[in-house]
Order: C-alpha cells, then sequence, then structure tokens
C-alpha cells in the first residue's frame, strides 16, 4: 500500500516560489528573529503588521489555502479557548492581539516547514550547529540519525498499518473500555513492532559498516548549500524586522 | 490481571530485563545509532497517528511511550537522543503535538526507562515515573497555561486538582509500567536469543 | 500523493476455484486482494463475499469468518509469544473449549506440515521464513474460512518448500472446498495449479484466462510475462510437431505423459 509516499508525512510541499529558493539558514534566521519580535511586542499594531508580513510571505510562496487551513485545524481548538480565556480576563483587544500572534507564528513555522524539503533542512540545521562540536555534541551523528528517520517513518507506517489490518482480520477486538485486553492488545501490537525494527536495525547497521560508515567520522554531503543574492535579502530583512515595533511602540 | 500480580513481581526482576536488551544493541555504535533513529522515527509516527491515520489513530498516541523506553533503556543518554529526534520530527510532521509530547508521554517514557534500569522494585518505577508525569503536566497547565487537559481544568494552582492529577499520574504510570515490563518480557525472549540469526537464512533462497 | 491502485474491475470467483491474480509490480494485485477480503473499502462499486457486500457493519463478523487473509510478510501476522497461541488467535472470540481449540489448532498445524509437538511453544519470531509462512497459513485455516485470499505466499521460499507449499493450498482446495486465491507473480507456479488466471495492469484487468490461453497473454508486448522454460519448450514441441500439441497441456506432469506417451508408442512403431 504505498498511498503514503516518502514525503507526504512531512509538511513539505515541493513548488518553485522565491521562498523555495531560499537557504534554510536564511529562513532560520528570519524566523527566529521574526518569532522574538513577535512574542516581545505589545501594542495591537504591530502584531497586525507582522501578521501582514506572513501573509505577504504567504502569497509569495504559492502554496494552496487549504494548505493552511489544514494547519490551522490542528490549533482551531487552542484558539478557540486561548480567545475565551483573553476575553474573559483582558478583553478584546488583548485577545485579538493574542490570536493574531499565534495564527502569525503558526503561518511562519508552516512556511518554513513547507519550503524546504528535509534534506535541506538537515543540511541547514548540521551546519547551524556545527559550532556546538566544540561542546561534544555529536552534530554528525545527529544528523545520521534524522536522515535514517526521515527516510524511515513511512516504511514503518506501512509496517504498523499491515499488523493492524492483520489483527483486525484475524479477530475483532474487545471492548474499548476493557482495560486489561486494551494492554494486551497494545503490547501485541508493539511486540512485533519492535522486533522488526530491532531486526532491521542490525540488517542497516551491518549496511552501512561495509560500505565504511563510522559513526562521528567526516561526511560528505549531496546538496551543498550556498548563500545567494536571495539570501543576503532575506537575512537583511530579518535584521530589520524588530524595527517594525520599535516604531509602534 | 490483579491475581497475577505476585508472581510476576518475582519473574519480571527490571534489572535483568533490561540488562541483555543494553548488552546486545549498545555494543555497536552504528547498530545503536540506527536503531536510535528507529526508535525516535516509531515514536514521532505514534504520537502523530491521530493526524494520518484513517480511523481511530489518535489511540495510538499513547503508544509512543513504548520506544522512548526502551530507548532509554539502552543509556539514558540514547534515551533522550530518541526524544529529542522525535520533537523534531513532530515538529515536521504534527507540530500540534509538541504541546503534548515533551511534558507527558515522552517524559513518561523517559522516566521509566531511566528508573527500571536502575530500580530494584516496581513501587520505586511508578512513584518516580508518576511524579516526572506529574511535572510534565503542571508544567504545561500552570507555567505555560494550556490546558492540555481540556477547558474544565483551572489553569490556576489548586491543591484538589493538583491532587487528582497526581493521582492521575500514578494510575498512568503503574499501567505503563506493567506495560513496559510485559513488553521487554516478550522481546526478551523473541529477540535476544542468539537463535535468531542463523534461522533467518533457513528455507529462505533468492529465486 | 494519492494514485488510483485499482480501477474497472468486474468479475467473481466462483467456489473452489483456484484462482491466481497476477499483473506486473504496482498493477494494484496486493489491494485487489486486500478489497476482497475486506481489508479496505473502494471508494466506488461494490465488493460482495457470498452475496453480503463488504460495507456492511452488521455482517462483519460473518464474512471475517469467511474470509482469511495471509499477508506477504510473516512478520506482519505473528505476533503471540507461541505459536500455539498465534493460530489461535482468530478463535479466541469463538467460545470453543480449550480442548476443542487445541484439537483444532493440532489440525491446523499438522495440515500444514508443522508437527504439533515440536512447535506449539516456540515463539514464531524464532523461526524460517518457510516455517513462519506455514503459521500464519495455519492460523488463516484455523478459522475454516470458506476463501482464502494469500498474497504472494511463496516469495522468498526455496523451490522445494515453495513447491510443497503450493501443494498444500492444491490439497486443500480440494479436501476442504475452499476456494483459493492466490496474488503472484510466478507464472509457472500459476500455471501449475490454478484453474484460473486474472491479469492486472496498472489496476486494470486486461486478462481472465484459463491456464491453457496463457498464449493470449504471453503474446502481447505490454505484459510483462516471461514464457517460462515449460512454455518455450512446449512453443519448440509445436514447431515441431504442429497441430499436435494440445493446448491443455500447460502443465508438467500432463506434457510429460504426453511425451511418454507419444515416446513410447514410437517404440512400438516398427
Amino acid at each position: 500500500m504505498s498511498s503514503f509516499g516518502a514525503l507526504s508525512t512531512l509538511q513539505y510541499v515541493p513548488g518553485d516560489s522565491f521562498l523555495h529558493r531560499v537557504d534554510p539558514r536564511s529562513k532560520y534566521g528570519f524566523v527566529a528573529s521574526y518569532s522574538i519580535s513577535l512574542v516581545s511586542s505589545h501594542s495591537l499594531t504591530a502584531s497586525l503588521i507582522y501578521t501582514l508580513v506572513a501573509l505577504f510571505l504567504f502569497l509569495l510562496s504559492k502554496l494552496s489555502l487549504i494548505l493552511l487551513w489544514e494547519n490551522l485545524r490542528a490549533f482551531f481548538v487552542v484558539i478557540l479557548i486561548l480567545n475565551y480565556f483573553q476575553v474573559a480576563l483582558n478583553g478584546i483587544e488583548a485577545a485579538a492581539q493574542i490570536t493574531l500572534k499565534l495564527i502569525s507564528f503558526i503561518l511562519m513555522v508552516m512556511l518554513l516547514l513547507s519550503t524546504t524539503p528535509p534534506e535541506k533542512q538537515m543540511e541547514g540545521l548540521r551546519k547551524l550547529l556545527s559550532p556546538l562540536r566544540r561542546l561534544g555534541v555529536k552534530t554528525e551523528s545527529c544528523a545520521v540519525m534524522f536522515t535514517i528517520a526521515v527516510i524511515y517513518l513511512p516504511l514503518l507506517m506501512e509496517d504498523l498499518m499491515r499488523m493492524m489490518q492483520a489483527q483486525r482480520i484475524r479477530g475483532p477486538r474487545y471492548g474499548r473500555w476493557n482495560l486489561a485486553w486494551r494492554g494486551r492488545d497494545m503490547i501485541s501490537l508493539l511486540t512485533p513492532l519492535l522486533l522488526t525494527i530491532f531486526r532491521r536495525a542490525e540488517r542497516l547497521s551491518d549496511a552501512m559498516e561495509s560500505r565504511c560508515f563510522l559513526p562521528g567520522s567526516e561526511r560528505t554531503v549531496f546538496y551543498q548549500l550556498k548563500l545567494d543574492r536571495r539570501d543576503i535579502i532575506v537575512l537583511i530583512l530579518a535584521l530589520l524586522i524588530p524595527f517594525i515595533q520599535f516604531n509602534f511602540e | 490481571m490483579r491475581g497475577q500480580f505476585p508472581k510476576y513481581r518475582d519473574k519480571l526482576s527490571p534489572r535483568t530485563e533490561s540488562a541483555s536488551l543494553k548488552a546486545r544493541v549498545g555494543a555497536n555504535q552504528t547498530k545503536t545509532l540506527v536503531t536510535i533513529a528507529f526508535l525516535g522515527a516509531l515514536t514521532a509516527l505514534f504520537q502523530s497517528a491521530g493526524g494520518f491515520l484513517p480511523g481511530p489513530g489518535y489511540l495510538l498516541s499513547p503508544l509512543s511511550t513504548a520506544p522512548v523506553v526502551l530507548a532509554a533503556l539502552i543509556s539514558l543518554r540514547s534515551g533522550f537522543t530518541a526524544y529529542a529526534l522525535s520533537i523534531v520530527l513532530l515538529l515536521l510532521i504534527q507540530p500540534s503535538e509538541l504541546i503534548v509530547f515533551p511534558f507527558t508521554t515522552g517524559l513518561l517514557g523517559l522516566a521509566l526507562g531511566f528508573s527500571i534500569a536502575r530500580s530494584k522494585n516496581r513501587i520505586q518505577i511508578i512513584l518516580f515515573s508518576a511524579l516526572a508525569l506529574w511535572a510534565g503536566i503542571a508544567l504545561v497547565l500552570y507555567a505555560f497555561r494550556f490546558p492540555l487537559l481540556g477547558p474544565s481544568v483551572a489553569l490556576r494552582f489548586d491543591i484538589a486538582t493538583a491532587t487528582y492529577i497526581f493521582l492521575f499520574s500514578l494510575l498512568y504510570s503503574a499501567i505503563w509500567t506493567e506495560i513496559s515490563l510485559r513488553l521487554l518480557a516478550r522481546l526478551r525472549k523473541s529477540v535476544l536469543s542468539p537463535q535468531i540469526r542463523p534461522l533467518l537464512k533457513n528455507g529462505e533462497d533468492d529465486e | 500523493m494519492e494514485r488510483k491502485a485499482v480501477g474497472g474491475i468486474t468479475f467473481s470467483i466462483p467456489d473452489g476455484q483456484f484462482a491466481a491474480i497476477m499483473g506486473p509490480s504496482g498493477s494494484g494485485k496486493t489491494t485487489l486482494g486486500q478489497l476482497g477480503a475486506g481489508l479496505f473499502m473502494p471508494e466506488t462499486g461494490h465488493v460482495y463475499v457470498d452475496n453480503t457486500p463488504t460495507n456492511s457493519r452488521k455482517f462483519r463478523s460473518e464474512i471475517s469468518n469467511k474470509v482469511a487473509y495471509v499477508f506477504q510478510f510473516p512478520e506482519h501476522q505473528l505476533f503471540e509469544e507461541t505459536v500455539f497461541r498465534d493460530i489461535r488467535y482468530g478463535l479466541r472470540r469463538k467460545k470453543y473449549s480449550e480442548l476443542d481449540i487445541t484439537e483444532k489448532v493440532k489440525d491446523a498445524m499438522e495440515c500444514v506440515g508443522l508437527s504439533f509437538e515440536a512447535y506449539k511453544d516456540r515463539s514464531p519470531f524464532q523461526l524460517s521464513g518457510g516455517e513462519q509462512r506455514r503459521v500464519a497459513l495455519a492460523g488463516a485455516i484455523v478459522l475454516e474460512p470458506k476463501i482464502l485470499i494469500l498474497d504472494e505466499p511463496t516469495s522468498g521460499l526455496d523451490p522445494l518448500t515453495r513447491g510443497k507449499f503450493l501443494a498444500l493450498l492444491s490439497t486443500l482446495q480440494r479436501t476442504k472446498h475452499m476456494t483459493i486465491v492466490c496474488i503472484t507473480h510466478h507464472l509457472q507456479d500459476a500455471l501449475e495449479y490454478a484453474d484460473r488466471l486474472v491479469i492486472l495492469n496498472n489496476g486494470r484487468l486486461v486478462y481472465d484466462l484459463k491456464p491453457a490461453e496463457i498464449r493470449y497473454a504471453l503474446e502481447d508486448p505490454a505484459i510483462a510475462l516471461v514464457p517460462t522454460p515449460l512454455l518455450r519448450f512446449r512453443k519448440e514441441l509445436e514447431f515441431f510437431f504442429p497441430g499436435k500439441i494440445d493446448s491443455e497441456l500447460i502443465q508438467e506432469n500432463k506434457l510429460l505423459a504426453f511425451i511418454t506417451d507419444r515416446l513410447m508408442r514410437i517404440g512400438d512403431e516398427p
């Protein structure tokens, strides 16, 4: 059942917009600066402007509105609850402000994730985190683990679905509220899955080692990240963002 | 299940269960790496299952504790790596779960794994994990002011509510302690027997 | 990334038939098998098992009783602690007595060729591939289904085990009157054992033939079917003795019998 392709579990949407072509590191910088400014701003006008910025970027990315809705839907309940509390405690203006902030934050993160393929993200993170190596954090191994996890996620999902199907078809489940049997069912689902994982891990690690993989060694990368004109623009904008709110405070 | 308690207390000694797992997986660095990657992926998969599985996917979310427990049994560092990896993966797949996982199911997994590897009896395990879970929930409810347990639970510190939450954590971690130990026992029987490698090659042939 | 796996297929399998569903990888064979077992529901159209639709909740348990599905990879199906408990899994809701259950499990195991005593307490994860498949099969037939759907049951098995497995399926078909649907891409096996070949391509049904009619499918360049050695041999024979090789002689034993017979006759002629 390959209806779930390798990338459909992630939020990345392939495309060719301006945002897609920007280096992930600049994007991270921009989002970081934006988020910090967003969180620390206290005026409604500033929040409004930030939201407009986010919306503008969204239009720039040529992503579909449905995607936006899907993402927001998950937080819908959160937004509602937050609104309720804020209106009750602090008034409508505060509620509007916090809603705008939340929406624009979600939008920015969604843009970041949807316009950067996981390989580039991984590479971007790796480069950004490389100074941490001096502190003893093994960034190379982390990068490898991340890649493996991302690649195997859909495969594991397929295995999980097959196992659930197999159990379902071999016998009906017990009622939901029978706790002991629910526990048993969970264990029966977990055991074969975990065993599959262990076996696969053995095979994969053997295969990797047979290709001279050594944990912690220097590795070369397929996707070389380069900063170009676009990224400089983005980085300059990132630096300018905090000034928006200084204007309105 | 109640009646079997006395039997199991003797049979399932937490330390021995985890020791064999550690020996098998922890020996080889690459294998540990790959295993942790898989466990992290599985954790993220379970936790976010509600989002893309047809049918009752959300029922799978609590299962994300199990792989974290296993990872933490290999070594606390591995557990933490798997935990962090799952968080990053969840960020990519289903960011809305990031409010739940690090403070509840994931934290519980770490605490369980840590205590199973070190304690001798179940009471210690249950208490420690319950405390960890309670601390996690409390952090989200009171410090972040996020209605984790639904809109009806008060966001201001209140002794009565806090006690209820603690009792709930106690119950939940007791259930998970039991599940983890039984799971370990089963895995131990199936995986950790040295017979498995040669048998994989019997009767199988490339056409 | 959704893609239509199968579309526009209409056919039915009568009782007691051994049908082989074939086609290149990605042609939708597995999906078709899963639809047949009621594992998931078609978006349009209907699937009926014994005239009950698979998407009716009321008859869900009836349908699961009648159809058994064996997955391509046994590790997706086996999960209990011991072989005995795994095979028994399907019966747990049926309210049989312990003795009855043991009898049935023993029966099923003997049927697939696993000695009851030797295997009942072993962990399914420690068995070899062939043994695991047999356990999975036993777990399916212990329910005494009327229809058995198997997904690539012989992939990864050595030739001897493969032959035994298929012979076992054939026996089940004859003695227990089970309808057997085998998803496979192995033409030779299908020709030997199946009564009917259903060939898919790109999610569509392209051929529905008896084994003797296989040449129509072979001549079609769109279908990735390679003639088996036996078929090639037959073709050579036809070349030398045009018109004398009956199209029904598609199975190995029949062909051999025919040749032996002719050779004997040659020996008799002056």
